[in-house]
């Protein structure tokens, strides 16, 4: 369904962006946590076992932390077609998800302070079906995202509800 | 409705270049020429009585989006004496239409919903009145508990005091408004043409009083839009008539419904039927629990001879009691819900009534219907019987808890279940229980099977490191487990016609969700990797509210539903 020809691709700086993201989230939560549940395994199992463990948890997070982003940017593609959105995503479970330009309720962009650093945006499609967005494309250059929120929005039509 | 502040703009001020961009925006506001700047503050503030007017409404009330509302143009330039140009609004010169008065709720309706709500309330806090009750053998905690529930009751009947003293609506100019609140003051208008459905309820004290409680829905919020608590009949019937002529909801009163037909009925059997098909093994399981604790805290010592010498032939007796109880609450209770059900088919909506203390009366418009879901238990479909859910766009939130469906038909025969659904959604053509439904794929199966596998080796190792002498019993409970998702795949069914996409799961609880298509709002495949390895997705379609799932397809049926679906997405 989708080829070089007919999909973009995101912003390859978000690859980074994930990354960083991630290992912040990795060292003020994932780590924390670890070291926690180590300690309180320590008092059931030997301690050098629980920090053998804990330590190679955590190595394994890291290294994963810098490797899958990359995978995920490479699975993520989105077209804007005649009637509809398409957006494809996910390495292991993967999702394909066309929302008609008809059914768009509204589009947002949205940026939070590390991807403002890179410049880029995340683009959110609401439909009536749910309070959550229908489709989302993370990472795109801010005035991309901005063009493709204004493209998405202009179009109306019945919204069927 | 909060992006139409630019709307706002006192026609006097020349319209910035962006704002030029719409020849005519339906939703533009029209103000006197003279109006003061901060008139919109004023209204905010209760200061001036509201006196908003915009097209759609001189339109006679035509939807927001309606884009033949080009065609009212020069009535409205007559009506209201606008000089309308290409590029905006100028020259006004506004003759408003004068102002609808405001009615309020009735007086008796204070006493007729305070004891209900309080009692809510208190009813909504069972787990912690339990503890009050059983659990507390330190009085100090007790005393705290009962304050908390006591607080809260107190709370709903502040809150039910605020309602009643403050809610003021009207039908000014084609909508629906509605103020309330003391200290948050709101003000809420609704389009008609915008009610996903209207329900009527009374309770004994409104019988005894003469009052009814009327909910409106819209697809906005998941709360009731509307609700007035306590109306005369006849406000009740005054205002629904209005809504009826502005939208495609029907009337009440003398000779509206002259061509209305009455779809099912249900008797007392069929009603006591459906309780009894409607409680499950968690509801048994449940019930044993409870009865178990209870028996724990009364008599500690019987309970632990209980547990400890536990036979066969005991835990099979009280699973019989648990059983029986179950099926006597259930049935009570849908003896109370459902008494004198009826639905009925009217030009343009359905309407339902049901119930023998408390009445409620729930009108759809066919239009709004997005989805059916008939429901076939075991039991019910062994009787006969099949249960049909029509659900709107207005999902919501009452009496503290998620209504499900907003229009139900408890008990249709099977031989009758094609026609009620046709009835209740005239946009899906289609008839699933005669059109010859797809499977799912073969290969579908073999993943079925391992998951039931995984899923019930799991359970049987815990079972089997906790329980006693009965432990050897639970291995069975495996090629039982296998044999059901053996028979859930083989029930499994979709189909796609040019009107409707059909999607059939399940064995134990069979569901049939009927989608009219021109309600579909997205379209998403899924694939895991277990799925990719048999070269398998599933396709989840979702509507205002719902979100369905087809059984799992193949790579070719996928995509050629795919294309189907986006084939005239935008007719």
């Amino acid at each position: 369904m989708f080829d070089a020809s007919n999909s973009s691709r995101l912003d390859p700086a978000t690859i980074m962006l994930w990354r960083l993201q991630r290992l912040i989230r990795l060292v003020i939560v994932g780590i924390p946590t670890l070291i926690g549940l180590g300690f309180a395994a320590a008092t059931v199992v030997r301690v050098e076992l629980a920090a053998v463990v804990v330590m190679t948890t955590i190595a394994m997070n890291i290294v994963f932390t810098l490797f899958w982003p990359a995978l995920e940017y490479n699975a993520f593609r989105y077209a804007v077609r005649e009637h509809d959105l398409l957006v494809q995503h996910g390495v292991l479970f993967k999702r394909w998800s066309s929302v008609p330009h008809s059914r768009i309720q509204h589009v947002d962009t949205r940026q939070g302070p590390l991807e403002r650093l890179f410049g880029l945006s995340r683009l959110l499609i609401f439909t009536a079906a749910g309070s959550l967005a229908d489709a989302s494309i993370p990472g795109l250059r801010t005035e991309d995202a901005e063009r493709l929120r204004d493209e998405l929005s202009r179009r109306g039509g019945d919204d069927g509800v | 409705m909060g992006s139409e502040d630019d709307d706002n703009r006192p026609l006097g001020s020349e319209p910035t270049e962006e704002e030029r961009t719409d020849v005519i925006r339906p939703n533009t506001v029209i103000r006197p020429i003279d109006a003061p700047d901060d008139l919109a503050t004023q209204e905010a503030q209760g200061l001036v009585q509201p006196q908003v007017t915009t097209i759609e409404m001189l339109a006679h009330g035509t939807p927001r989006d309606d884009p033949t509302v080009g065609i009212f143009l020069e009535e409205i330039e007559q009506t209201v004496g606008i000089h309308l140009q290409a590029d905006g609004l100028h020259e006004a010169e506004t003759k408003l239409t004068p102002d609808t008065p405001w009615r309020g709720l009735h007086p008796i309706s204070l006493g007729v919903n305070l004891l209900p709500r309080a009692w809510k309330t208190i009813r909504n806090m069972w787990p912690v009145l339990i503890f009050v009750v059983i659990g507390g053998e330190r009085v100090g905690m007790r005393f705290v508990d009962m304050l908390v529930v006591l607080l809260f009751a107190l709370l709903s009947v502040w809150n039910t005091f605020i309602h009643w003293a403050t809610l003021r609506y009207r039908i000014h100019q084609g909508r629906l408004e509605i103020r309330q609140g003391l200290l948050n003051r709101q003000a809420r208008t609704i389009d008609p043409a915008r009610i996903q459905n209207v329900e009527l309820v009374q309770n004994l004290f409104h019988t005894w009083t003469g009052l009814v409680e009327l909910r409106i829905d819209t697809a906005g919020e998941q709360t009731t839009e509307g609700l007035l608590s306590a109306l005369s009949v006849e406000e009740a019937t005054t205002l629904q008539n209005q809504l009826a002529n502005l939208s495609s909801l029907a009337g009440t009163g003398d000779g509206v419904n002259d061509n209305s037909e009455v779809v099912v009925e249900m008797g007392m059997a069929e009603i006591l039927a459906f309780g009894l098909t409607q409680r499950t093994i968690g509801t048994v399981a449940l019930i044993t629990a409870v009865g178990l604790e209870l028996l724990s805290q009364t008599s500690p010592d019987v309970a632990a001879d209980f547990t400890v010498n536990m036979q066969p032939a005991m835990i099979v007796a009280a699973f019989m009691l648990a059983f029986v109880a179950s099926w006597a609450v259930s049935a009570i209770s849908s003896l109370f819900r459902y008494f004198g059900y009826a639905m009925v088919r009217l030009p343009e909506t359905i309407r339902t009534t049901q119930g023998l203390t408390t009445k409620r009366r729930v009108e759809i418009p066919l239009s709004k219907v997005q989805m059916l879901r008939i429901d076939e238990p075991l039991m019910r479909r062994w009787m006969g019987f099949g249960t049909v859910h029509i659900e709107t766009a207005g999902l919501s939130y009452a009496e503290g808890e998620q209504r499900q469906a907003e229009g139900i038909v408890p008990m249709v025969e099977h031989s009758d279940l094609g026609r009620v659904t046709a009835l209740a959604a005239p946009h899906a053509s289609i008839d699933p229980w005669t059109a010859p439904l797809k499977p799912a794929h073969p290969r579908s199966l073999y993943r079925a099977l391992v998951a039931a596998t995984v899923r019930s080796s799991v359970m049987i190792g815990l079972g089997m490191s906790l329980f006693g002498p009965i432990r050897w019993v639970l291995p069975a409970l495996l090629p039982i487990a296998l044999v059901g998702a053996w028979l859930d795949w083989k029930k499994q069914g979709w189909l796609v016609t040019p009107s409707a996409i059909v999607s059939r799961r399940g064995f134990f609880n069979r569901r049939t969700f009927i989608i009219a298509r021109d309600k579909l709002q997205s379209v998403h495949r899924v694939q895991g990797p277990f799925m990719r390895l048999h070269g398998l997705s599933r396709l989840v379609v979702s509507v205002a509210g719902s979100r369905v799932s087809l059984p799992e397809t193949g790579l070719a049926d996928s995509e050629w539903i795919e294309a189907e679906l986006s084939r005239n997405l935008d007719q």
